[in-house]
């Protein structure tokens, strides 16, 4: 009796937690956690009264095994949650179990070893299923996922057997099972502090970042696009807005692309180059690309890769706006002879002031006759020097302008690696 | 703001295809060739499904002034949009994935089952690699971002039709470590063992896959493997294809396992 009473208390209480959360956020993780944990609640009540004589024989036994089966759903559609519900397998074997357990479940009241070696071998299937795709590509919460999932299926199988073909009832395993679901949504929903990888560089947690990135290119930027569309492209002025609040767009993708610490230096240079594709169009540049090595660059991840992005996207910008060129040459490859990465990006326009070219980190960039510096070189030059890596901006007036970053690849990974 | 919205819902539909494309303005026809679809005598019919009305009216006015595109109706839910998809003739759905009383994916299963010749074609405002690869799982073979604005969108829809359109690097990489690794795990699942040899990436394909990943055009990679840039374009839809060939093989798969054992299970239960 008291250990009943416990078991209802837990659930409940648990099940309060989750609700008042999902009213609060929202958010489809706490409505499935909801889901998971009310079943419990219903079993425990359910053997209450039968334990009080007001429910039994086979009413009660239905009665469970429903509730049972609704547990199975609850518990693996939480589960599988975070990977979106799974592939169209999972998701369909999830709903044939739920639905043939059901009719089972009424069908054969006594005996119905049928509906239970239905359940046992469905969640088995899956957690077989989610322990294959995990190996090919599985992420650390996949895996603690897999591990609730295995406890789970043992909390299942001593469940079912146990019952024998009675009414089914709640029971130590499934007591203590009810804590581990909580810790489990505790930190799938990053609600503890331990769900978040240690702190780097003073910086934000990598989750954190990433989250913050998400949330800037799915709230500033659709409110860019929208803005973007709502201006009148007939009007001259109205279009330079266009073009200006396009490349704030872009900035800002080419922001969320870099917060991917495995992005390598050959995918996000990829982007840039789709990325600024629209933008070099409209300017009336053509591009020549020239990426090699990528098998040996993408080695090249994390700050470095970032680094590195941001000086060619810095000189892109440069070429865009003040070289008043027609043909830009990117290069990005490895030079076999010094073991270095090696960034060119040539223009023909009408090339740099050497004043402008020799514009020291410290100092504010500075306004010389024929093509300005360009805001960006002093930071150049200092992510540059960062990187250890040799840089280099010259000009011919009337011929073009060439920025050049040389950087030994074995400094490159070793900080990547870091 | 609030005008026009509440004027594009209730006139949501749009003319007989007679009132369309002779009348219409010819912008750019002279440089579609005549061989490809979407010729101003038969313009390409579309129909667009999208819940938000400011962007479905952006839209639908680029289209509306491009002779080779017919667009047959427009529809803003989901519930809408089986309406417009069941009762039209059409040959394109272009469709956003946020529809307000459901998702465009769900649409797109409907649309498959309906016109399974007809193509789906997401138009999202968001770049999203793992939507993009669950559409192209259930059918579509376009993913279009809405907010390119110095792209012509008429073209680039006409462009995923007749053909099939470039893809971004990102995207490239996800479709080719997905692919392959089907590829690894090599054998089909139980109860289904045709046409696994058909979903695998050929060589060339994989290396369009690479060349995109690392920022070459469709242009550029056309004339490195010696090929035009349609062709490479024809490739990629191709794969889109493949990936969902694969998905459907597997979920069939699934399916007959679970058939087996359901009957595996109720036999035990009529023994015992």
């Amino acid at each position: 009796m008291w250990y009943q009473i416990i078991t209802l208390l837990t659930a409940l209480l648990l099940s309060t937690a989750a609700l008042s959360a999902g009213l609060r956020s929202r958010r489809r993780m706490d409505w499935m956690y909801f889901g998971a944990t009310l079943p419990f609640v219903c079993l425990a009540g359910l053997e209450l009264l039968a334990l009080n004589g007001w429910l039994g024989g086979q009413k009660f036994v239905l009665a469970t095994r429903v509730t049972y089966q609704l547990i199975i759903l609850g518990v693996t559609a939480f589960l599988m949650a975070p990977f979106r519900g799974g592939r169209l397998a999972d998701r369909l074997l999830i709903r044939v179990q739920a639905l043939v357990g059901l009719v089972l479940a009424a069908w054969q009241p006594f005996g119905g070893l049928g509906w239970e070696a239905l359940n046992i071998a469905g969640s088995t299937a899956l957690v077989l299923m989610l322990a294959h795709g995990l190996w090919r590509h599985g992420a650390t919460r996949g895996w603690t996922v897999l591990l609730v999932a295995i406890a789970a299926l043992g909390v299942m199988l001593t469940d079912l057997p146990s019952a024998s073909g009675g009414a089914i009832g709640t029971s130590w395993a499934q007591l203590l099972f009810m804590p581990i679901l909580f810790v489990l949504w505790l930190t799938l929903s990053r609600r503890v502090v331990g769900a978040r990888r240690p702190v780097r560089h003073g910086g934000l947690a990598t989750l954190e970042r990433q989250q913050l990135a998400q949330d800037l290119h799915d709230g500033v930027g659709s409110q860019l696009t929208t803005i973007i569309s709502a201006l009148d492209h007939g009007s001259p002025q109205e279009r330079a807005t266009a073009a200006a609040l396009q490349e704030a767009l872009i900035d800002l993708k080419l922001l969320v692309d870099g917060v991917d610490e495995d992005a390598s230096v050959v995918s996000l240079m990829a982007n840039l180059r789709y990325r600024t594709r629209p933008l070099l169009e409209a300017a009336g540049i053509d591009m020549d690309w020239h990426m090699a090595d990528e098998a040996l660059l993408e080695q090249v991840q994390g700050v470095p890769a970032r680094e590195i992005l941001r000086i060619a996207q810095e000189s892109l910008a440069n070429v865009v706006h003040h070289a008043d060129a027609s043909e830009v040459m990117v290069t990005l490859c490895h030079m076999k002879a010094q073991d270095a990465l090696w960034l060119e990006i040539r223009d023909n326009g009408q090339g740099i002031a050497p004043e402008g070219a020799q514009a020291p980190e410290d100092m504010a960039p500075t306004q010389p006759a024929g093509r300005p510096g360009g805001k960006g070189l002093p930071g150049m030059r200092r992510r540059a020097r960062h990187l250890g890596g040799q840089f280099d901006i010259r000009g011919v007036p009337g011929e073009g302008t060439r920025v050049t970053l040389q950087v030994p690849l074995a400094s490159l990974v070793a900080a990547a690696a870091s | 703001m609030m005008n026009t919205s509440r004027q594009l819902v209730s006139g949501s539909w749009a003319g007989r295809p007679s009132s369309m494309g002779s009348t219409a303005p010819q912008p750019a026809s002279s440089l579609w060739p005549h061989f490809l679809t979407g010729q101003a005598e038969q313009p390409i019919r579309v129909v667009l499904v999208d819940d938000d009305a400011h962007m479905r009216r952006v839209i639908a006015q680029e289209l509306l002034a491009d002779a080779r595109i017919h667009l047959v109706g427009q529809a803003g839910s989901l519930r809408e949009g089986r309406r417009l998809v069941a009762q039209n003739e059409f040959d394109v759905m272009l469709v956003d994935l946020n529809l307000g009383d459901g998702t465009g994916f769900q649409l797109i299963e409907y649309m498959k089952t309906m016109h399974p010749v007809a193509e789906a074609v997401v138009v999202s405002a968001m770049e999203d690699e793992e939507h993009a690869l669950r559409a192209f799982e259930l059918g579509a073979t376009g993913y279009l971002i809405k907010n390119s604005w110095f792209g012509n969108f008429p073209q680039a829809v006409l462009q995923v039709v007749n053909g099939g359109a470039s893809i971004t690097p990102n995207l490239a990489r996800r479709l080719l470590k997905r692919l392959d690794a089907g590829a690894a795990r090599g054998a089909p699942p139980p109860g289904l063992n045709k046409g696994a040899g058909g979903e695998k990436l050929s060589e060339r394909e994989r290396e369009i896959l690479r060349l995109v990943a690392s920022g070459y055009t469709s242009c550029e990679i056309g004339k490195r493997l010696g090929i035009s840039d349609q062709t490479v374009n024809t490739h990629i839809k191709n794969m889109y294809r493949k990936l969902q060939v694969r998905t459907r093989a597997h979920a069939l798969g699934a399916a007959a396992y679970a058939v087996k054992a359901v009957s595996l299970a109720s036999q035990w239960g009529l023994l015992s």
